[in-house]
């Protein structure tokens, strides 16, 4: 059973109010935005327990009583990647003074080193802005993967598009493996990319419900500069 | 949902990102250990005692060995480049190297190893003595000793035994030279070594076959000193150096022994980098000729420090010999000199008497023949030597003149200067022709070349400014200009050499070509049409009609392949060139065109391997040094060294851009190099002023070594030039006691970024110093409700909540902020304590000054009239805290604080300019009186302050400056002072405003002055 799609900020509002099945959206589309962040600010692997732990801090913030999604304002310049982006950056600063008592405690080191820190704050909002623009290409391949299993044409498209992008495959190969003439193949490459193209600027319009579709593009455009 | 896009030129880069199976930003990064700067206890099984020295790559420590009982030296590999497998594998060949060197010349290894977090280190002997750089430092130019000759010899002999194991040392330097307490000298850090291809004895080849198999990628890193580097090793290509190179660094060692210093001088380290990059040795030759040293010594060392590496001694064992033969003669001739003067000391006492006697009556004879027969020889000579120098010096300017004139010919980034000195020295010519009434063609001839080298220089430097001026238009990381100006500007350049980019293309295109600046011409078409795709600029045929002239103008076929398929964003098309790029050599240009088109198609980590490759072949190339860095510093696990490095190339390639300065600027900053990242941003700012990046670059900088007043000028620069650094800026301003500026920066700040904690915390301590106390209050509960374990926060809303007479309030969000800070250690820096006690204090003094006001208690003591004058000041009961000041100071007979005078002041200056207070009118004798006390007690308090900051008690010092300086601005910032000062101005006597003018003025001084300290 697919999942139901949101826009941006029925997502997160209805995160907001309690609703189990976006909040799960919420925290499986944006954790690795946010896990990607944290492990460039500290320079840790992005599977270390610091990491893990600020990621779900910055889910327990959004979704605790009274917490950051129930201060969201759909209004606020920046749009929600702005937003985000002001909630992990306040998570990380708590866990960097909890960090420092620790260290004081315990008289070790600390995975966290605060003045570099405060040297990268930009590229850390690039950092930020390079895994939004990974999360906007993988919950549009995600949602062309879930179009895959509603139809043997839409599975054949995802398919040969992976087999190119993912391994590598010119079209002559990705024939060969599939057993399919290779015109055939050029003609589901280009239905796929069609496709794709679409999936990409859902997502883009879920997060800008209001943006016409020049603006998408000149979103699009400005998101491949970040890739 | 039915939008369709018109085109999809974006499409693979997405895709490529989508599919992807790792997501490069997840890549983990070594956490750089804070703690390196603290001493280990132990180093594998080694107690530490203390570290003896620290390079760029390992630290030194000296270390016991328990078993044998005596102190070794542990070299160990510094954090910060654990994981990177370059620097790892130099480090464990340095180890091997010197394992296998067995010289007595070369440390001895005890052991090899690695730690329990995996850096690896070697224990090698202790050696307990001095570098040869100390012994030289400050023995200036004095002629070596036969001590110095022989250290040289013992050096030169290491160096030769390394050679014959295929060994070349890279980086030799006094530095590098250590000298024991027994004589023993001995050659350190190997770390630059390399294996020498074809070697004759194979064990070292073998050994170090990993290592020489890297060479590759090890060119990358520039090692070696620059003022101590042979040119080949400068231009970093691996298979230039050879032992030759270290035949160089012996040279330069040598001159240093000579002449008190290393070949290569100047005033800044890109200038040291790019004279010996040039080999440009006019100094050194100077020195070594000027010096009182032996000529052979100095024939030796200018043989050695020859640019040309085969016009060196073919070896070091070569100039070892020739040493070993000069100290030989040397001892020979000391021995001789001994044996001389002893049988001279022998007869001398005979022979005294009768010697003195006939030199004397030889020198007077001889010295008359001299000088008469030298008068007459002068007097002849003289005029036609005269016309002889004149045209000799004329012609000697002359000639410098066209050998600047040819260097300039040739161009290069030193194109400018040479044409600089040609004009000079034809000025000259001219000049010392004229001025020693030279032959009159002499002076004609002077004059013509003049003329043409003025014209031919004008015409030349006109197109390197227009050179640079493409190179500044050139869209950089964090470009924020406008993209409307850049295109104007664009067009404008291109107007200065007569292109008019919108007429008929193969006319446009054959005008780039035949122009001086053809190849800049067409770089920047093709940077500029990057500009307007990204900026999606369409006008004039958007970035289509550029690439088409782009291709029109550039005969290399293999670029215009690219180009067609960066239009396509055609990513397999790019990564075929790619590949062939990789494999075959193209130009600067033609990299930089590839590598950030691979960038905008997604291929990132093949750009930068490109760049690596590129910078190979061209390594004295600014746009790929330039762009590799600006790459690498975005990622966030590149190493800050490198960066730097790139940086320091661009630097000295591009002496007079500002752009590159700041580069360097920041990459230093990075490295925590803050005197060095201030002379680069200050070049910057002399350079181009008022750039914003420049500001804030060496704002940070400034700031760091405590030089905050010209940090918060950089700051302005920044913020004025529309970057958003406002936070810090304002956050310096406090610091400085501006709060005026630092509430208006503040405001904006908050506007910026209204969620940010920081921001809020800041924005809400500002308001409560400028006595806004709702607004700060506000502010600074907000910061708690979004982390309620900020304890600056609940400390300065405790204070807040204090004035505002909340004391329970007020204490309870001191105590927890005091609690939170303890347990933040050493890095809680608040007298917390203090202030949770003053808030106890308040609170009880709050209770009974109830009690006291409602008839229950009586209180008669002075001392506790005033701590209930001080809450009813806090709860704006005026007047009845005026009176109590007033009672309690006419009745006290002990010293009154400074603070008791204060409040007084504040409590009378309420007072002097109120109607109605407490139920109570006030009438103009009383406001005036209570005007008159203000005053009094102010001045008092001021007086007070004046002591406390002049005493010189260290630690209570800094105590009594901070607390005197929050008073002195809360005065300036209270709303009841600010009216009295403005009901004076308006209408009391001459001596009255004479006396509260005086204040202020006095309050502004010590203002100053604490917030200085």
């Amino acid at each position: 059973m697919p999942r139901p799609e949101y826009t941006r900020w029925s997502l997160v509002l209805g995160a907001a109010r309690g609703d189990t099945d976006r909040r799960d959206t919420f925290a499986r589309q944006y954790a690795p935005v946010i896990r990607s962040y944290f492990a460039a600010r500290w320079r840790l692997p992005v599977d270390h327990d610091q990491v893990v732990d600020a990621t779900q801090d910055v889910f327990v913030q959004c979704f605790k009583d009274e917490g950051a999604l129930e201060r969201v304002d759909p209004e606020r310049a920046g749009g929600f990647r702005a937003y985000l982006y002001g909630v992990a950056s306040n998570v990380s600063l708590m866990m960097e003074r909890k960090h420092a008592r620790q260290r004081k405690a315990e008289r070790t080191e600390s995975a966290v080193d605060l003045a570099a820190v405060e040297r990268r704050q930009e590229t850390l909002s690039q950092v930020f802005d390079k895994a939004w623009a990974n999360m906007i290409a993988r919950e549009a391949r995600r949602r062309l993967a879930e179009r895959a299993t509603q139809s043997e044409r839409d599975a054949e498209r995802f398919r040969c598009l992976e087999m190119q992008y993912a391994q590598g495959l010119t079209p002559r190969v990705i024939a060969e493996r599939i057993g399919m003439p290779v015109t055939d193949v050029y003609e589901r490459l280009r239905e796929a990319r069609k496709s794709f193209r679409l999936a990409l600027l859902e997502v883009l319009g879920d997060h800008n419900p209001d943006a016409s579709t020049a603006d998408l593009e000149s979103t699009c455009r400005d998101l491949v500069g970040l890739l | 949902m039915t939008r369709t896009p018109d085109n999809d030129d974006y499409l693979d880069s997405f895709l490529s990102s989508a599919f992807a199976s790792t997501d490069s930003a997840m890549t983990s990064a070594d956490p750089e250990l804070l703690a390196e700067e603290d001493l280990p206890e132990r180093l594998a099984r080694y107690p530490v005692v203390e570290r003896i020295g620290r390079g760029g790559v390992g630290l030194v420590y000296r270390v016991e060995d328990p078993e044998l009982g005596r102190d070794v030296a542990i070299k160990v590999l510094r954090a910060a480049h654990a994981r990177d497998p370059e620097l790892v594998e130099r480090f464990r060949a340095e180890a091997r190297v010197c394992g296998r060197l067995t010289h007595p010349g070369v440390v001895t290894i005890h052991e090899v190893g690695e730690l329990a977090d995996g850096r690896p280190y070697f224990a090698m002997k202790l050696i307990d003595g001095a570098t040869l750089a100390s012994m030289l430092d400050g023995r200036g130019e004095s002629a070596p000793t036969l001590e110095m000759v022989e250290i040289f010899e013992k050096v030169c002999q290491t160096i030769a035994h390394a050679h014959e194991r295929g060994v070349i040392h890279g980086d030799l330097k006094p530095q590098n030279i250590m000298v024991g307490e027994f004589g023993e000298v001995q050659v350190m850090d190997w770390g630059f070594a390399k294996a020498r291809k074809g070697a004759q004895h194979e064990s070292v080849g073998d050994a170090l076959a990993s290592h020489d198999d890297r060479e590759d990628a090890a060119s990358t890193r520039i090692g070696g000193t620059p003022a101590y580097m042979a040119p080949e090793q400068v231009h970093g290509s691996p298979v230039d150096v050879s032992s030759r190179t270290d035949v160089f660094g012996l040279g330069a060692i040598l001159c240093e022994i000579l002449t008190g210093a290393p070949p290569y001088l100047g005033e800044t380290r890109e200038e040291v980098f790019l004279r010996a990059k040039r080999g440009w040795q006019d100094d050194a030759v100077e020195r070594l000729e000027a010096c009182a040293a032996d000529p052979k010594l100095v024939a030796l060392a200018r043989h050695c420090l020859q640019p040309d590496p085969d016009r060196r001694p073919e070896s070091s064992s070569a100039v070892a010999r020739e040493v070993a033969a000069f100290r030989s003669d040397l001892e020979r001739r000391a021995r001789d000199a001994e044996i001389a003067a002893a049988e001279a000391h022998a007869v001398a006492g005979q022979e005294r008497r009768a010697r003195l006697l006939t030199v004397a009556l030889s020198a007077t004879v001889f010295a008359v023949i001299i000088v008469v027969a030298g008068s007459i020889l002068w007097f002849q000579s003289e005029a036609a030597a005269r016309t002889l120098d004149t045209q000799r010096v004329v012609e000697a300017a002359l000639s410098e003149a066209a050998s600047a004139r040819a260097e300039a010919s040739r161009g290069g980034e030193d194109e400018e200067q040479h044409w600089v000195a040609a004009v000079a020295a034809g000025r000259r010519a001219r000049d010392l022709a004229t001025s020693r009434d030279a032959e009159p063609d002499l002076v004609a001839r002077t004059a013509r070349v003049l003329s043409e080298l003025e014209a031919e220089s004008k015409t030349a430097r006109s197109a390197l400014h227009l050179s640079e001026r493409l190179h500044e238009l050139r869209p950089h990381t964090g470009d924020e200009r406008a993209p409307d100006g850049v295109d104007a500007d664009y067009r404008e350049a291109f107007a200065a050499v007569g292109a008019d980019i919108d007429g008929e293309v193969q006319e446009v295109a054959g005008l780039i070509r035949e122009s001086r600046l053809a190849d800049d011409l067409i770089t920047a078409l093709d940077q500029w049409a990057q500009f307007r795709r990204k900026h999606r600029i369409v006008a004039d045929g958007g970035w289509r009609r550029l690439d088409e002239l782009a291709r029109a103008a550039d005969q290399d076929e293999w670029r215009n392949q690219l180009r067609v398929a960066a239009g396509k964003n055609d990513r397999r098309a790019i990564l075929r060139l790619a590949r062939h790029a990789m494999e075959e050599p193209h130009s600067a240009e033609s990299y930089d065109l590839l590598a950030q088109s691979l960038i905008a198609t997604g291929n990132r980590t093949i750009a930068i391997d490109l760049y690596r490759r590129a910078l190979r072949l061209h390594p004295d190339d600014y746009q790929l040094n330039h762009n590799l860095g600006a790459i690498l510093e975005r990622l966030p696990d590149s190493d800050p060294a490198e960066v730097s490095r790139l940086c320091w190339v661009g630097a000295a390639l591009r002496p007079s851009s500002a752009h590159a300065a700041t580069d360097l600027a920041r990459a230093l900053f990075v490295e925590r190099r803050y005197e060095e990242s201030i002379e680069f941003g200050d070049r910057a700012e002399r350079l181009r002023p008022g750039h914003a990046r420049t500001g804030f670059v060496r704002g940070l900088a400034l700031e760091r070594l405590g030089r905050s007043s010209e940090a918060a000028i950089a700051y302005k620069t920044a913020v004025n030039g529309g970057l958003d650094v406002r936070l810090p800026y304002a956050m310096l301003l406090t610091r400085l006691n501006r709060l005026d500026e630092a509430l208006v920066v503040m405001e904006a700040a908050a506007a910026a970024r209204p969620d940010d904690i920081e921001t809020i915390f800041q924005h809400g301590r500002v308001l409560c110093a400028c006595r806004r106390l709702d607004d700060g209050i506000a502010k600074l509960e907000r910061v708690i409700e979004l982390d309620p374990e900020h304890a600056e926060a609940r400390c300065n809303l405790g204070e807040a909540l204090l004035w505002r007479g909340k004391f329970r309030e007020g204490t309870a969000q001191l105590s927890q902020g005091h609690e939170l800070g303890l347990q933040k250690g050493d890095a809680w820096i608040y007298p917390s304590e203090g202030w949770v006690r003053n808030a106890r204090s308040f609170a009880r003094a709050d209770e009974t000054f109830e009690d006291w006001r409602g008839g229950v208690v009586e209180v008669d003591q002075p001392g506790m009239w005033m701590s209930f004058a001080m809450v009813a000041l806090r709860r704006g009961l005026h007047l009845t805290s005026g009176s109590l000041f007033l009672d309690s100071l006419e009745d006290s007979t002990e010293p009154v604080p400074s603070v008791i005078y204060f409040e007084a002041g504040l409590a009378a200056s309420y007072l002097a300019v109120a109607d109605e207070v407490e139920d109570s009118t006030l009438d103009d004798a009383a406001r005036a009186s209570w005007r008159g006390r203000a005053i009094d007690w102010f001045e008092l308090w001021v007086e007070q302050v004046e002591v406390a900051l002049d005493e010189e008690v260290e630690t209570e010092e800094m105590d009594a400056a901070r607390r005197a300086g929050l008073g002195l601005v809360r005065w300036s910032f209270e709303p009841s002072v600010r009216a009295l000062g403005a009901a004076i101005m308006a209408d009391a006597d001459e001596e009255i405003r004479t006396r509260w003018t005086e204040l202020r003025s006095r309050v502004g001084q010590l203002r100053e002055g604490s917030s200085s300290r």
